[in-house]
């Protein structure tokens, strides 16, 4: 008796099931539920390898800096995601063996994080790389990522950090709330690779922080973000440890030494999208802790025009113009951006092979050494780079860099002013 | 005299009401094209995209995405690029308008960037491919005039020929040509033809599908009757009523996109 009741129960649960989870597939259109189905986990793993060549034309101005060198470049990227996206387990990982300079090689975890998604909610947890702004030449609201200057002065190469990142979007724009536990230091390059002022022979000792908690103080940072019509904005605020740190010298030690200071920067990004035509700019104010510092302010302001379909011939042609200004002295800003103009052509033939060029400059308006001012009375840093598909996954790439004209007044890139170079690189992606 | 005057104006106001009922028409059939495929709320598919060059070589694409109509608007669309392995995880997210640009952003993986990009140049090719931007945006019949030209046969099915004008200044084309089935109102080819009014194109679905009550092509063939280079679509593992909503369609959402 007692057998037959759980056998009919079984036998009426099932039939229950069944009838549940049974839908017409889609028979009447529209927006029908698909019947719920467990799917597995989506896994992949891909990435690219890089092989680059340098070679610097112009005689090095320190003892062990090098004519020439390769390297090699190692970028992998997994990600395990549940079907509908709900769960997501997100790594990329980061290595460059430089053929001479032990500092330059290095590993680092880019991306390490756990993402949970509910509806318009997420919150991630790990190490994870962040990208605010709309201007190309100078990123000033860019503030979360410590820059990877071991790759280059390109603040796009960003180190990982660990964070804490809330982010709701409900209509009226989107709300990211990031505390960062950790902080990660700027780390120079060796002499050998070049690209790097050689501190007048001091060494540089370790860093030094504004705050008690040094690399463990919570760093917070709040943004809100919306698109609405033609316009794309971003109001954020951070206050913390500043990623870019002052060059201080220890008498005592007889060293060079960064010094991290805490920080309040508040930053706009706006951009209005217009047709062919793209208006677009950063501000950033920035109110550092000690009340003895004057606070700073610097602005970016730009424009993009792209002529799509040049004469019909499926070319794009972008130029670009922006304007950078800094109220502090030359001296004290870290990439010497305070009144400098950018100009840029980007040309992309829109072939199979997606062949790019993209030439730019950067002249400084004023002329440190003699005051004289004018559009082009400054440095002028040229970039010119050129990018082609070879096959179905490789991909080739000419980059160069080339300083000139810089006067004696800039403080900066006066130790730079001999590493004009060419890259070549190779890349596998799989 | 009288009787010249009265004839002129018989003839004209004929000649004029048969311009007015080809437009009317035209546009009647349009909106039948537009009726059929209302309310097939969202979906999504897999797209191998491949490239023939006038030798007969070949190359593919692969990419993946979604998209959602919008009442009174032009539909939301995602877009990711699976191959070439060097754009993989580029994501573009498209809201398409019914008069004026589209706005259309890009994520860019390697920098985790979500960029705003100028949405005009629509008469570009897509990924080199022999389809332009325009030819692939959400058609809305508020973007041409329309004018009906004839009823024929079309590659064995009865249709109903229309003439359709871009009002976009900036299309390439002077104006296309399309056979709507007469039965069921889905469009079997497009002749496009360029600025000098030279045929340049033909576009031919095939392989068509019932998902319910809308029919989709699985194949789309493009071929360029002055470069004599062919562009294949085809389109797998297709659903409907996924179920998407606006949030499906943001700045999160688009940098999340695998």
């Amino acid at each position: 008796m007692r057998k037959l009741s759980i056998i009919s129960i079984g036998v009426g649960l099932s039939l229950i099931t069944q009838i549940g989870f049974a839908q017409p597939a889609g028979q009447s259109g529209g927006d029908a539920a698909e019947p719920v189905k467990k799917k597995p986990w989506r896994s992949e793993l891909s990435g690219e390898i890089e092989a680059a060549y340098k070679y610097f034309p112009d005689e090095a101005l320190y003892a062990s800096q090098k004519e020439a060198y390769f390297a090699t470049t190692f970028r992998p990227k997994y990600y395990l995601e549940s079907d509908k996206g709900k769960h997501a387990f997100i790594f990329e990982g980061f290595a460059t063996l430089d053929q001479y300079d032990n500092k330059r090689s290095h590993v680092d975890v880019r991306e390490l994080y756990y993402r949970y998604v509910f509806k318009s909610f997420e919150v991630s947890l790990g190490a994870k790389k962040i990208y605010w702004g709309v201007i190309e030449s100078n990123h000033l609201v860019d503030v979360i990522n410590q820059a990877d200057v071991l790759e280059g002065f390109d603040p796009e190469n960003k180190l990982g950090q660990p964070m804490l990142h809330l982010s709701v979007a409900p209509k009226w724009g989107t709300l990211d709330l990031m505390i960062m536990p950790y902080f990660r230091e700027l780390k120079f390059p060796g002499l050998p690779s070049r690209g790097r002022p050689d501190f007048l022979g001091l060494s540089l000792g370790d860093a030094r922080y504004e705050a008690e908690a040094e690399e463990y103080n919570p760093d917070i940072a709040l943004r809100w973000s919306h698109s609405f019509g033609v316009f794309d904005i971003g109001v954020s605020n951070f206050y913390g440890t500043s990623r870019l740190p002052q060059l201080k010298f220890d008498p005592l030690t007889w060293e060079l030494y960064p010094y991290y200071e805490t920080i309040n920067q508040s930053g706009l990004d706006l951009q209005a999208s217009t047709g062919p035509m793209l208006w677009k700019t950063e501000m950033m104010y920035r109110i550092p802790k000690d009340t003895a510092r004057d606070p700073i302010t610097a602005f970016v302001l730009g424009g993009e025009y792209t002529f799509g379909n040049l004469f019909r011939s499926g070319v794009d042609l972008g130029l670009l113009v922006e304007y950078s200004y800094d109220d502090r002295p030359l001296i004290e800003s870290f990439n010497g951006l305070t009144n400098d103009m950018f100009f840029a052509a980007r040309l992309a033939l829109n072939d199979v092979q997606s062949t790019e060029f993209l030439g730019g400059v950067m002249i400084g308006m004023l002329n440190q050494a003699d005051k004289t001012s004018g559009v082009f009375s400054g440095s002028k840093i040229f970039n010119v780079a050129a990018s082609r598909r070879l096959g179905a996954s490789w991909k080739l790439t000419v980059d160069l860099l080339a300083y000139n004209c810089i006067d004696e007044g800039e403080i900066f890139l006066n130790f730079l002013r001999n590493d004009s170079n060419v890259k070549i690189g190779l890349a596998k992606f799989f | 005299m009288k009787a010249r005057i009265i004839l002129t104006t018989v003839v004209t106001l004929g000649i004029l009401s048969t311009a007015v009922f080809a437009q009317d028409k035209g546009l009647e059939i349009a909106k039948k094209v537009e009726a059929a495929d209302d309310g097939w709320g969202s979906s999504s598919n897999k797209l191998t995209m491949t490239l023939k060059n006038r030798h007969g070589q070949k190359t593919t694409r692969q990419m993946h995405g979604y998209s959602m109509e919008v009442d009174g608007d032009g539909d939301k669309s995602m877009t990711v690029f699976d191959t070439p392995a060097d754009v993989k995880g580029t994501a573009s997210m498209t809201f398409t308008h019914k008069t004026g640009n589209d706005d259309q952003w890009l994520y860019l993986p390697a920098i985790q960037r979500v960029k705003r990009i100028s949405s005009s140049s629509k008469s570009g090719p897509f990924m080199g491919s022999e389809f332009a931007f325009e030819d692939l945006s959400s058609q809305e019949i508020e973007k041409y005039t329309w004018k009906y030209l004839r009823d024929e046969k079309k590659n064995g099915v009865d249709c109903h020929a229309l003439e359709r004008v871009p009002l976009d200044k900036n299309s390439g084309y002077k104006r296309h040509i399309t056979w709507v089935n007469k039965d069921n109102y889905r469009v079997e080819v497009v002749d496009y033809y360029d600025r000098k009014n030279t045929l340049l194109k033909t576009l031919t679905f095939s392989e068509f599908r019932l998902y319910g009550k809308y029919w989709r092509a699985d194949v789309m063939e493009m071929i360029n009757h002055q470069n004599n280079k062919e562009t294949r679509l085809q389109f797998s593992d297709v659903k409907f009523g996924i179920g998407l909503t606006d949030e499906d369609f943001s700045q999160n959402s688009l940098k999340r996109s695998k």
